[in-house]
């Protein structure tokens, strides 16, 4: 028989159990991943947002009326999810020899829905 | 001390296979479980993309020349219905249902959700003169 290293059978068994270890560890860190299904309807409904404010800001927000969807500090509730950032589109401008001043801006909208 | 013969041969020879086998286990996992995902994912990417055509092209208000973001016009909500059977063959090759609804005002194409187990929900915001409301898509597959 070939020479060999001995493992008595508490070696053996301690390293099953720091393997068992291992892969139980791997495992929670595995099912502690996640993601948000709502992060699409929390994106456009912050360009919703974002637009009002913008283009009609006579408008209310959706904080009276509407229990699904709060803007602002009023999504301060544990029971609201959700921000996104978005881009927009500065007011194309000329200045005095005609260059364009128009560009991309991005602001913080903090919109969040009933989670 | 007295113990079993276990040749470190063995050991690696062990340690070799446990990793292949926990490998390909894994992997065959990762794959079962991201099938499902991905259609969770596409129902809610279709049932957004829904709302987001309803909302801002079929029935935005036209009527005073305004153009106010999300500004519908519940006259429109006819013409909704009536193209919903025609939006879903161009959106998806599956056969999906929708159904939209807003204030009591209900519009579905492809028949309801009735047995079907893959349902997705958008909801959007909706201004009729000014006030803020709320409008519901529902997604089934």
């Amino acid at each position: 028989m070939r020479k060999g290293v001995f493992f008595t059978m508490d070696a053996v068994f301690a390293l099953y159990i720091a393997f068992l270890f291992m892969s139980t560890m791997m495992a929670l860190l595995e099912s502690g991943k996640s993601y948000s299904d709502d992060s699409l309807t929390i994106v456009r409904l912050s360009r919703d947002v974002y637009e009002v404010k913008k283009y009609a800001p006579g408008l209310e927000l959706p904080n009276v009326n509407i229990t699904f969807v709060k803007t602002g500090s009023a999504c301060n509730s544990k029971n609201y999810i959700g921000s996104a950032i978005v881009f927009g589109y500065n007011d194309i401008a000329y200045d005095a020899s005609w260059q364009s001043k128009s560009s991309v801006t991005t602001k913080f909208e903090k919109v969040c829905i009933n989670g | 001390m007295r113990g079993q013969l276990f040749i470190s041969d063995v050991l690696v020879s062990a340690l070799i296979i446990t990793i292949i086998v926990g490998f390909t286990v894994w992997e065959a996992e990762q794959v079962y479980n991201a099938a499902p995902d991905i259609q969770q994912d596409k129902i809610n990417s279709l049932a957004n993309d829904i709302a987001q055509m309803a909302v801002k092209n079929i029935l935005a208000n036209r009527s005073d020349g305004r153009v106010l973001p999300n500004w519908v016009d519940p006259a429109r909500w006819g013409l909704l219905a009536g193209n919903m059977s025609q939006m879903i063959p161009l959106t998806s090759p599956y056969a999906y249902s929708a159904t939209i609804t807003h204030s009591g005002l209900s519009a579905t194409g492809n028949g309801g959700c009735g047995s079907r187990s893959n349902v997705a929900v958008s909801r959007r915001i909706v201004y009729i003169n000014g006030a803020a409301e709320e409008l519901n898509i529902k997604v089934c597959l």
